[in-house]
């Protein structure tokens, strides 16, 4: 006989279920997609909230910002 | 790992002697309380940015992630990259430059500037409980590393890191932390990689270990079963990295309250020497992030490439540094292995001080203490703090083989989804309340402890049901649960009580495109 379920076992299951069927290659877009849409988030900042001086020279923190975000998402389609 | 020849003593004996003379050195120029919890705010961002690369990295890790490589393959590696890299990018540019301009010591008291003094404790509390124990945890789990490696006495280990850290942290405050951190972090590097490089070598490169990963076995280890090399793994995975709790808990929810809401992280940042220094710590460190897990995830491949039949994954860099690391070699990988636990030790002793000072005794003993009487309040609470962090490692290690300390460990994890769900309405949407944060905060933990004891075996053998959650971890599907409950009870709560005054709030909360700057 089948244990008991509360009401959580049944979303539980329901939820693990739904995510099962979800194709890997799905996962990995997401995953993908997500780290895209930051990339975004950070190319659009305003000047002045990715610029400063430092060590008395003007930097600007967006094309690192990027480059850390664009491994990364090297990282997560090819691996 | 064994034997270790004379020169390998000497180069962990000459790295010791370095980071202690460093930090008493800094000491002496620590004359407030300012200068003590904040390094007087005048640290650079490419010292902050090692320093926080270094206090993520723990002894343990070194070890374990290396082991989890072994045993699970490269999906361990998920736990530097997705769970760290974009969080810090996003505190960059949305927390960190909000929390320096408050000028804050901790990240409570900002909570009570946005809030109230509720949340503020509610929050040093769970933070000053949690960094607290974690103390006696890394001195006792570091210990036992270092008995298994090298045969140490564990009370020897832990009386001798313990005074070591303690020495230099309490003379030297913040400044003497993330200034030996820089050392730390690049011998922690430079260990790690001499490992990996020397390792690849003996296979042939990346295409002979990669080779070798193929021809194994499938039964030898999970890893070998298709996972070695894999990041994304499936829902019903036999390790603890599907990806759906790797997304959802790691990446959405345990990352961004790691390097937004924990205190031993981001205080640094708070004592940086501009706005500008501390966000461009931040990106540093995530650039340094990237590279990570080729230096301490790779080497456990390499192990399992090269040994196959080990019994434990822990087993695996031990194993692979016994054979491979020549005389000398072996010296800079345990300065590596000390490095990574010191830094993190120092820098959770000096934030507990920081905590216990600044939102316990100055908020409620004695709100008027000059700069003065804080530092030397700082250095005596650290002194407390180490004497209790060895008390509490000795403790753990009478009660060895009950695994306390992982259980532990995961009971505090249980707070971190409901304080990001409170840092995030509190700097993103102006119209949460203190109320709907204090009853945000005191329901996410409910609905975490309630998760945790359902899925206990013991719990569901009385009750007659099955565990809730199918994987043998399950604290990354937890977390999501309990920051969607305070995340739901801060917007439901918020919106039935008054809002907060905007002259109170305006300058604690994130406006995009200049509006932070009226």
């Amino acid at each position: 006989m089948e244990p008991p379920v509360t009401p959580l076992h049944v979303v539980g299951e329901f939820l693990r279920e739904l995510l099962l069927r979800v194709p890997l290659g799905a996962a990995r877009a997401l995953f993908v997609g997500t780290l895209v849409v930051l990339l975004i988030w950070v190319l659009r900042l305003a000047p002045e909230e990715t610029t400063g001086r430092a060590g008395g020279t003007h930097h600007n923190l967006k094309p690192w910002a990027a480059l850390a975000l664009l491994v990364q998402i090297v990282i997560y389609l090819f691996v | 790992m064994g034997h270790l020849a004379p020169v390998d003593l000497l180069i962990v004996v000459l790295y010791l002697a370095g980071t202690l003379v460093l930090g008493v050195a800094i000491g002496r120029r620590i004359n407030t309380g300012q200068d003590f919890f904040l390094a007087g705010r005048r640290l650079p961002w490419w010292a902050i940015g090692f320093s926080l690369v270094a206090t993520d990295i723990g002894g343990t890790d070194i070890i374990g992630v290396g082991g989890a490589a072994y045993s699970y393959g490269l999906a361990v590696a998920n736990f530097e990259w997705i769970g760290c890299v974009p969080a810090m990018i996003a505190a960059a540019f949305l927390f960190v430059p909000i929390f320096w301009r408050a000028g804050v010591y901790t990240v409570p008291e900002f909570l009570e500037r946005r809030f109230d003094a509720r949340v503020r404790t509610a929050l040093a509390l769970c933070w000053l409980t949690f960094m607290a124990c974690n103390l006696g945890i890394m001195l006792f789990a570091s210990a036992r590393m270092m008995h298994v490696l090298f045969g140490w006495a564990p009370l020897v280990s832990i009386l001798v890191m313990a005074a070591l850290v303690g020495v230099y942290t309490m003379a030297g405050g913040l400044a003497a932390v993330v200034y030996t951190d820089v050392i730390q972090c690049i011998v922690l590097i430079g260990g790690c990689l001499l490992v990996l490089v020397i390792g690849l070598v003996e296979l042939g490169g990346f295409g002979g270990l990669l080779e070798r990963l193929e021809a194994l076995d499938s039964t030898t280890s999970a890893a070998a079963a298709g996972y070695a090399t894999t990041l994304i793994l499936p829902v019903d995975t036999p390790t603890p990295f599907p990806w759906t709790g790797i997304f959802f808990g790691l990446g959405l929810i345990m990352g961004p309250a790691y390097w937004i809401g924990n205190q031993a992280i981001i205080q640094r940042t708070f004592g940086a020497r501009s706005e500008f220094d501390a966000k461009a710590s931040y990106i540093w460190g995530a650039l340094l992030k990237n590279l990570l897990p080729l230096i301490i995830a790779v080497p456990g491949l390499i192990a399992l490439a090269r040994f196959p039949e080990l019994a434990q994954g822990d087993e695996a860099l031990p194993t692979l540094v016994a054979h491979l690391m020549p005389a000398g070699f072996r010296g800079l990988f345990l300065a590596a292995f000390l490095a990574a636990l010191m830094s993190s030790v120092d820098s959770y002793l000096n934030s507990a001080a920081t905590l216990l000072t600044h939102d316990i005794y100055r908020r409620f003993v004695d709100p008027g203490a000059s700069d003065v009487r804080l530092l030397r309040v700082g250095r005596i609470v650290t002194a407390g703090l180490i004497v209790w962090g060895i008390g509490f490692a000795l403790y753990l290690a009478q009660l060895e083989g009950s695994g306390i300390y992982v259980i532990f460990q995961t009971l505090m994890a249980f707070f971190q989804g409901p304080a990001l769900a409170v840092l995030l309405t509190g700097v993103l949407w102006p119209r949460a309340t203190a109320s709907g944060a204090l009853a945000g905060f005191v329901g996410g933990v409910i609905c975490s402890i309630s998760l945790f004891a359902m899925n206990q075996p013991a719990v569901s053998a009385t009750m007659g049901w099955q565990p809730l959650f199918r994987i043998s971890e399950p604290f990354l599907y937890f977390v999501v649960w309990a920051f969607l409950v305070a995340l739901a009870l801060v917007i439901a709560v918020s919106h039935f009580t008054r809002p907060e005054p905007e002259d109170k709030i305006r300058p604690l909360i994130y406006r995009p495109f200049g509006w932070s700057h009226p």
